[in-house]
């Protein structure tokens, strides 16, 4: 590997860290299963690393490694053989679209601290549903089942706290309407 | 977006979506432009949730140290005075508490067992058995050349590589103390209650479930996540950074870089000796070999190199320092007429070049010092047509060039006699 080729290389990298929420979310899109999206984000990773030399610099970064992703999330998604549940490729095309808006190239460090200072004012109850959700991975029903509660309950309290944190994220960016 | 849509996309993201509520999605999602881009909304905000909460789950490990100090302080202010009544109390609650542990911590929790030892591995007790199961706050160290690996109930495995000292917790939930050295780890998937926590002089690191690679010296972590995501926070000033698979990051300056591409490694175990066709690669194409899993042990078998230009990139250890790079080669070509037959290549620059004129069809060890440090690349860039084909009926023969073996040894190894027990040395998997 020569010296040029591997800064290029470091170069796709560093977009890839930049952007890496937006191509989980769009795995995650697909997906739905964060230990499959773990697995995506992974292959993405390698298949940059591998093929950085097919991105044109001069061309927006987004909407390549997007379709990345996708291909990859796919490929996963036939693996598991789980491609009854999956969206229909014209509704994957918009989805496409509008992951890569040109307002998506924005930077997410003030909503990204803001969701943390939000998560912080979260009480007990609100954060260990959170964490079994988010961070344990846990299903609906597995969750209902260890709070003693219905599965239709939890997705109701998961939708309130997530509207309670996107309007705080809002609040503290100073402006109004859905967090994206 | 209603309620039944909101509850659609909840189902949906949920992956608890039947195959007739897909349907009304799709429908939905063709109806309603809305729909879709609040699904995008939806998936980014998760995303950003995921990671907030991946991030403060880390940040809530605090290292053993502190727990200690502050049990210190408040023995102090209490003084020595016996008081029965305490003493009984606390003995109650401690009885609870400890009830309580084997109750919460489950199997994936107890003390790890010696799977396999190689060479000086001491505990407590003297010298590490494989079966012995390690004692609540007793160490494992390994000695120059030597590894060990411990396994958990669970199915969880931890692979100590040589001059490594590790201190196992005196409860459950106290993290496993890395002092020095290097660990690589295979760890079950486990709830937050069960989270395998390690900590060094200089982070700690939360582990989920994951395969992740751990170097740690004074002041200093690095860690590589092959598999699953990672927290680690560094103690200096409580920074922290969330590791997904396929990064690395440096506890000097948390910046997240990318690991070894895996998928191109070819795992040291499929290798075999016995096997006579080889693990032959394209000609010209650039493959990575794992052998070294750790700094001391090295696979076995044969990797036949077809053609010139076909670089071989090793994964470099995460450890840094002076090391030697050792290469078993051996040239299967009878004629041995075309030299050199290959280069070590660091960063792209020829470091050396390596002739074998002589030794032809005789394995050969070539050493190549080098001042390694965590993201170099290191490779072998054969120099040399290593399979030809001859078409002559009466002279045809298929020559080779063969890589056996490569290491990286910060150690004292030198190759020998003691090649075939460095290479029964244990993997993690």
């Amino acid at each position: 590997m020569d010296a040029e080729s591997s800064r290029a290389g470091e170069e796709v990298m560093a977009l890839f860290v930049q952007h890496r929420t937006r191509i989980e979310a769009y795995a995650y899109a697909i997906l739905r299963r964060y230990q499959d999206v773990d697995d995506v984000l992974q292959e993405v990773a390698m298949v940059l690393m591998r093929k950085h030399r097919d991105y044109d610099p001069t061309t927006p970064f987004l909407p390549w490694v997007l379709a990345v992703t996708r291909r990859e999330a796919l490929a996963q998604a036939r693996a598991r053989r789980r491609t009854n549940t999956l969206l229909d490729d014209h509704h994957l095309d918009r989805l496409e679209a509008v992951m890569a808006e040109a307002d998506a190239e924005a930077p997410h460090d003030g909503r990204m601290t803001a969701l943390m200072t939000c998560l912080g004012q979260v009480g007990r109850p609100g954060s260990d549903l959170l964490r079994m959700k988010y961070v344990d991975r846990y299903s609906a029903e597995d969750i209902a089942a260890r709070m003693g509660t219905t599965r239709q309950a939890v997705y109701s309290v998961l939708q309130r706290l997530r509207a309670r944190l996107e309007d705080c994220v809002n609040r503290r960016l100073g402006h109004t309407g859905a967090a994206s | 977006v209603s309620d039944a849509d909101a509850e659609l996309l909840e189902r949906y993201l949920g992956d608890d979506l039947d195959e007739q509520a897909a349907t009304r999605l799709r429908l939905r999602l063709e109806e309603s432009p809305d729909l879709l881009r609040r699904l995008a909304e939806r998936a980014l905000f998760d995303a950003m949730l995921r990671t907030g909460l991946v991030a403060n789950a880390a940040a809530r490990v605090r290292p053993a140290s502190g727990t200690v100090r502050r049990r210190s302080r408040a023995r102090h202010r209490r003084g020595n005075r016996p008081r029965i009544g305490a003493l009984v109390a606390a003995a109650l609650v401690f009885g609870l508490l400890g009830l309580s542990l084997v109750w919460r911590d489950g199997p994936a929790d107890r003390l790890p067992s010696v799977l396999t030892a190689a060479g000086d591995v001491e505990v407590p007790s003297g010298p590490a058995r494989p079966g012995m199961r390690l004692a609540a706050g007793s160490s494992v160290r390994t000695g120059t050349g030597s590894s060990v690996v411990l396994g958990y109930d669970d199915g969880s495995r931890l692979a100590l590589g040589a001059r490594t000292s590790l201190v196992v917790p005196a409860t459950g939930r106290a993290p496993i103390h890395l002092e020095a050295g290097v660990l690589q780890g295979d760890v079950a998937r486990r709830t937050p209650e069960r989270r395998l926590v390690i900590s060094t002089s200089s982070a700690v690191i939360t582990v989920l479930g994951t395969r992740l690679r751990l170097a740690a010296e004074a002041g200093r972590t690095v860690l590589g996540v092959e598999h699953g995501t990672v927290g680690m926070r560094r103690l200096a000033d409580g920074h922290e950074v969330v590791v997904p698979a396929g990064f690395r990051v440096d506890s000097t300056d948390l910046r997240l870089r990318p690991l070894v591409a895996e998928d191109t490694l070819i795992e040291a175990e499929a290798l075999t000796d016995a096997s006579p066709a080889d693990h032959e690669v394209e000609s010209g194409r650039s493959v990575r070999i794992y052998r070294e899993r750790l700094p001391g042990a090295s696979g076995t078998g044969c990797l036949a190199i077809p053609g010139v230009g076909t670089e071989l990139a090793l994964p470099v250890p995460l450890r840094s320092g002076p090391c030697r790079l050792w290469v078993r080669y051996r040239d299967e070509d009878l004629r041995a007429t075309e030299l050199p037959t290959f280069a070590i290549v660091v960063d792209g620059r020829v470091v050396q070049e390596v002739r074998v004129a002589g030794r032809s069809r005789a394995w050969l060890w070539v050493e190549c010092p080098l001042d390694l440090r965590p993201g170099m690349q290191v490779a072998l860039r054969s120099l040399h047509a290593g399979v030809l084909d001859h078409d002559d009926p009466v002279f045809a023969h298929r020559s080779v060039n063969r890589i056996d073996a490569l290491r990286f040894s910060f150690d004292d190894w030198t190759p020998g006699v003691s090649d075939d027990a460095a290479e029964a040395a244990p993997s993690p998997r």
